[in-house]
């Protein structure tokens, strides 16, 4: 109770407009902790010995409820002061210029972790000092599909989440045919296992991230191919890696599935050429890091099936009226943060005085919105 | 978006039903609800959608992946206690699997708790 009271005292005043939904949510659902650690100590009915199983697991959640509040709800308000409004105005311009359904995140430039965002508090956190850049700004149209996977009752969003059910529902139905396939073939355990866990990473977590990939490629065009290609160079692992016992990122898909989505889904918006040369790129990124796709890689993300999931997706970002863009899309953000990678390539060695200008020209435009 | 941040939207995806189950189980074992209650009534829609999810939303086919390889829990029979929900027909045979439920979903809670400050 001292610890939950603590954290509603550190919830600072006077902070901008921007930061109050997370302040309301923040504040409200501490209380409800609190109100929650009452009835676990003080309520008879909770009190009684054949209710303590339940009672166990709820003081469980009412302290996993305050961590997560602590580590960033209170995390990012406590850092209010270093809000970014560039960002915030950004975001702004992003939300008119592709008809996003819903309120955008407040955004603060405080994560030690790539971009990332919490849905249910409305909260972006992007790497401190991106504003000053323009190659990565494009993760930023990823981050902003997470919401609105998880909005309920919106019928404007629900081509959307229709379009992910039915991906699910191919996703399933492959995997369980292989699993037939291998009970049949008297496979041995093991592959069948793998397939079940793929199976839950493709409907827990892969789903979900190469719709937002597709989200951000429909909306923004190449500039988020390229910026995902960049990402893998630096960041990423093997591109063909799956879970197994050994290894294997079990929240992302692998980075070669998520290029052949992308690729896919440039092509079936009329982005052909640049899909061809982003390609190339891709190739030549490969065939450097010695990487190549193995049986267990080509059965968990079959290339057939990425395409419908680019398909689908496109489906249903058109279904909820955001802006698809093709190669005539004339927007300020739009035109900025493509143009960028054009000119990185073209002109890598002047692309930083190049980025300065542009970088200007978008604290401007977004200036615009906010004015 | 982080693992951090997907951990914490799987955590967030359960919870509800979690609260939702431990408060009807309460209720049960106490002998105070009854069929229609609200709460039971959800418990009794959320246990029938789990068993086929083609129909039920984001968080249920989540769910229903998640405890599908969970030896404790036979979702069919899960089920069928969603519609016993309905009825006063609820004695230990109901409460026992709804026990084993709750305590699955703490499980997976806890799990993406861990996986969260584990790479936090």
């Amino acid at each position: 109770m001292e610890r939950g009271q603590r954290l509603i005292s550190m919830i600072p005043t006077g902070l901008a407009r921007e930061f109050h939904r997370l302040e309301d949510i923040c504040r409200e659902r501490l209380v409800n902790v609190l109100d929650e650690l009452d009835k676990l100590i003080n309520d008879p009915e909770t009190l009684r010995p054949r209710n303590q199983p339940e009672r166990l697991r709820r003081y469980k959640r009412a302290i996993w409820e305050m961590d997560l509040l602590e580590t960033v709800c209170i995390a990012a308000l406590e850092r209010a002061k270093d809000f970014d409004k560039h960002l915030n105005r950004l975001i702004e311009r992003i939300r008119i210029e592709i008809a996003y359904p819903m309120l955008p995140p407040v955004v603060t430039p405080l994560s030690q972790s790539y971009f990332q965002t919490y849905p249910r508090f409305n909260l972006m956190l992007v790497p401190l000092g991106e504003g000053h850049f323009l190659l990565h700004l494009p993760d930023m149209y990823h981050e902003l599909a997470h919401p609105l996977l998880i909005s309920r009752y919106d019928r404007r969003i629900q081509p959307f989440k229709d379009s992910f059910l039915e991906v699910t529902e191919v996703v399933t139905a492959y995997i369980e045919d292989e699993l037939e396939r291998e009970k049949r073939g008297g496979g041995p355990p093991l592959i069948s296992f793998y397939l079940q866990q793929w199976l839950k990473c493709w409907i827990v977590n892969w789903t979900t991230e190469l719709f937002c990939d597709l989200f951000a490629l429909y909306t923004l065009g190449p500039a988020y191919a390229w910026s995902h290609l960049h990402l893998a160079a630096t960041r990423g692992e093997d591109p063909f890696k799956v879970p197994t016992l050994s290894s294997g990122s079990a929240t992302h898909p692998a980075d070669g599935a998520r290029m052949v989505v992308m690729l896919h889904g440039l092509t079936l918006i009329g982005f052909a050429p640049e899909a061809v040369e982003i390609e190339a790129r891709w190739n030549e990124l490969l065939t450097a890091a010695r990487a190549h796709p193995d049986p267990d890689y080509r059965r968990c993300f079959p290339k057939r099936m990425l395409e419908i999931v680019a398909e689908k997706a496109l489906a249903g970002v058109k279904g909820m009226n955001c802006r698809v863009v093709d190669p005539a899309t004339d927007d300020v953000v739009h035109n900025i943060l493509n143009g960028a990678w054009r000119e990185f390539w073209h002109n890598p060695a002047d692309y930083a005085e190049w980025e300065k200008s542009a970088v200007e020209a978008l604290r401007q435009e977004c200036l615009k919105v906010a004015s | 978006m982080s693992h951090i941040a997907m951990y914490s939207g799987v955590y967030e995806e359960i919870r509800g039903y979690a609260e939702l189950l431990d408060k009807v189980l309460v209720e049960l074992k106490g002998g105070t609800g009854l069929p229609h209650d609200e709460d039971r009534r959800k418990l009794g829609q959320f246990l029938t959608a789990l068993n086929a999810p083609q129909k039920g939303d984001l968080t249920m086919r989540l769910i229903h992946i998640l405890l599908r390889d969970n030896g404790e829990i036979d979702q069919s029979e899960l089920a069928k206690i969603g519609e016993r929900l309905e009825t006063e027909d609820v004695d230990n045979s109901v409460i026992e699997p709804l026990e084993r439920l709750a305590q699955s979903l703490e499980q997976e809670q806890a799990t993406a708790m861990a996986r969260m400050r584990m790479r936090g």
